[in-house]
């Protein structure tokens, strides 16, 4: 069944292989049956491949057609700007995803209301109002019941809800996963992960070549696709260059996404504090607006054109004027990834990204960074083994003593 | 401490000897897998991994082209055996079905609290067989007790069986030596005893936790370690 599932889903056996963690010949008698798959790898085989357990054990019973394929793989199999990359993101995503899930089965922490808010932010929207409509109404269901959308008041004065959202939406069982993938058009995406029965969403984000700032509008976007649009079509893709798409799902997304992080209030409140006039906003006020809201300049000017407080001749001005200088001055989040890293490593605030990228041989995965110090939290205090904490962070036992060797000296020694 | 437990002379020798990863990687690195054929050979003591530690060697990057060869003769030639459906009824006669299924229960459930797949797995079937496992590996055992996992009753260390070597004379006083250069050379595990100092004089501290009974004993005489369980092991007849 195992040769069915990867010929179905597109998936090469042997990148398979390399993303699964296991030797190629050996993987190679599980696929051809010459080796009975054991069951040790299992559950992470189904959660990975979204089967059944017990299909993936029975003997061979299609053809290994794309009809056959597990609806995710269905999904990634077709249309012709997914490549190879964009599959083997998605295994990496699946697999890490089932680590994410045992983390929180052995620190008996689990996050499942993610289910119930979808629901309710489905409930709220009447579906024969307006897709943006529609996206709206969900934005202020989440932004109220997790409390983000208002600007914060942190040590660092005002901030928008681009800090907060990800570790808040971790926190009901949302799993979100930021990479850089060079090689791939999307942009960011959402699908299922998990093994059939115990799913959660999952959010992805190409952080190649892409601003932070942007990325919290990618990451809300797949965030209405999430809540809307997953449970009918396996996942949702979105691609480089696609912002104006109109399909229903994706204006619906865009203004889930704008209301989300930008809504009036917000920007009305930042105004208001820093003393910007919004007819005559220098290219310093501008970058304050970005800086405070946490999106991108597009993204703000839009939500102000949107709110009535500027004109099309103004956004048109402003979301053109230079601001990343002022930008840079106002928030390291403005910074380039190298430069932001090193600001915060400096500071031993965060573990490098270069720390929480697996060494998979055909593809690498960031991970996020609080999963990462979690893990290695838990290896320190020995309430996991070395080797498990590897396992999670999908690198070698000795990479793992490399990189975090003093943060977990003595459960080592 | 004096040895907790010990077969007496003349007691049967376990059936299989259970292998963990690092240990495996080190008796490859040291070039000393005949060791294992010759403990077998002695003994009548089967060598035995589990499926998800031969899956860890094979993917072992640091070793994988050097050793593939070797592990894949040493499994086909027999000296050692991959624990699966197919294998095991040889060693467990009574319900083999059922004592495989409940290596893989308590295998999925060590993982579930804290290990990786090679030692959740090698703990689970150590303890299901009452068999001796060997395991470097003090952090997997300590985060196994710590999150109150059954251990094998007998946890060797690869110099057990080294030392064991030594005593029925398959190995020289020099051969060992050579091997602790060999691994201390890789920075990988050697026991306290022998880290700084030659084997022969470490040998003096160091308690062996498998001893063949019908030779002179070697080593400390007196267990020094919590985990200093003694087990002896005779020749086959």
């Amino acid at each position: 069944m195992l040769r069915e599932v990867l010929k179905s889903a597109g998936l090469n056996a042997k990148i398979c292989a390399d993303l699964i963690g296991v030797d190629h010949t050996l993987f190679h008698q599980w696929v051809v049956g010459q080796r009975p798959i054991p069951p040790y790898i299992v559950p992470e085989l189904s959660s990975v491949l979204g089967v059944p357990e017990q299909a993936i054990l029975t003997s061979s019973s299609g053809t290994g057609s794309s009809e056959n394929a597990p609806a995710i793989w269905f999904k990634f199999r077709s249309g012709d700007r997914l490549t190879e990359a964009d599959r083997e993101i998605v295994v990496l995503i699946r697999r890490v995803a089932y680590f994410m899930e045992e983390l929180e089965v052995l620190t008996e922490t689990r996050y499942v209301t993610w289910k119930a808010l979808f629901e309710t932010a489905r409930k709220e929207v009447n579906r024969q109002a307006s897709p943006k409509e529609q996206g709206k109404i969900a934005a202020q269901v989440i932004r109220a019941d997790r409390q983000f959308g208002f600007p914060f008041r942190t040590k660092q004065g005002l901030k928008g809800a681009g800090d907060i959202f990800r570790d808040n939406l971790r926190s009901i069982g949302v799993r979100i996963i930021e990479t850089p993938v060079p090689t791939s058009q999307l942009e960011g995406c959402s699908f299922y992960v998990g093994a059939p029965g115990s799913e959660r969403p999952c959010l992805f984000a190409n952080s190649y070549k892409q601003t932070w700032f942007r990325r919290n509008l990618v990451l809300m976007h797949e965030l209405a696709h999430a809540i809307f649009d997953i449970d009918g079509s396996a996942a949702s893709l979105d691609f480089s260059g696609d912002a104006d798409k109109r399909e229903l799902e994706e204006v619906r997304a865009q203004a889930f996404a704008l209301e989300a992080l930008a809504p009036r209030e917000v920007l009305n409140h930042i105004a208001r504090t820093n003393g910007l006039k919004w007819n005559a906003l220098t290219n310093q006020d501008i970058a304050i607006l970005v800086a405070a809201s946490q999106v991108e300049q597009g993204t703000v000017i839009k939500a102000a054109l949107e709110a009535g407080f500027i004109d099309a001749n103004l956004a048109e001005k402003y979301a053109t004027a230079e601001t990343h200088e002022f930008l840079k001055e106002l928030t390291e989040r403005a910074l380039t990834t190298q430069e932001f890293i090193k600001a915060r490593v400096g500071e031993n605030q965060i573990i490098s990204a270069e720390f929480r990228t697996t060494t998979i041989p055909s593809r690498a995965l960031r991970l996020p960074l609080p999963y990462v110090t979690k893990v290695v939290n838990l290896a320190s205090q020995n309430e996991i083994s070395i080797g498990k904490a590897a396992q999670m962070l999908m690198v070698e036992k000795d990479t793992f003593k490399e990189r975090f060797g003093s943060a977990v000296q003595e459960a080592i020694a | 401490m004096d040895s907790a437990a010990s077969l007496p002379l003349g007691a049967k020798n376990p059936d299989l000897i259970l292998i963990d990863t690092d240990s495996l990687l080190q008796l490859l690195i040291a070039d000393q897998v005949r060791l294992l054929h010759s403990i077998k050979k002695r003994f009548n003591i089967q060598p035995a991994i589990v499926e998800a530690v031969e899956a860890e060697v094979r993917k072992s990057k640091k070793f994988r082209s050097q050793f593939t060869k070797e592990l894949q003769k040493a499994l086909d030639n027999g000296t050692i055996v991959v624990l699966d459906t197919r294998t095991l009824p040889a060693y467990v006669t009574t319900s083999p079905d059922a004592v495989f299924n409940m290596i893989q229960t308590n295998g999925f459930s060590n993982g579930r609290l804290g290990l990786d797949y090679g030692e959740a797995y090698s703990f689970a079937a150590g303890v299901a067989l009452g068999i001796p496992m060997v395991t470097n590996d003090m952090n997997a055992v300590r985060t196994a007790q710590k999150r109150g996992i059954q251990l094998p009753t007998n946890l060797l260390r690869t110099y057990d069986l080294i030392v064991l070597c030594h005593q029925f004379g398959e190995l020289t006083e020099h051969d060992c030596d050579e091997i602790r250069k060999t691994l201390v050379g890789k920075n990988e595990f050697v026991p306290a005893a022998f880290e700084k100092t030659s084997y022969g004089k470490g040998l003096t501290s160091f308690y062996p936790r498998i001893h063949d009974g019908s030779k002179s004993a070697l080593g400390a005489p007196v267990a020094v370690h919590q985990l200093d369980v003694r087990i002896t092991i005779n020749p086959r007849s």
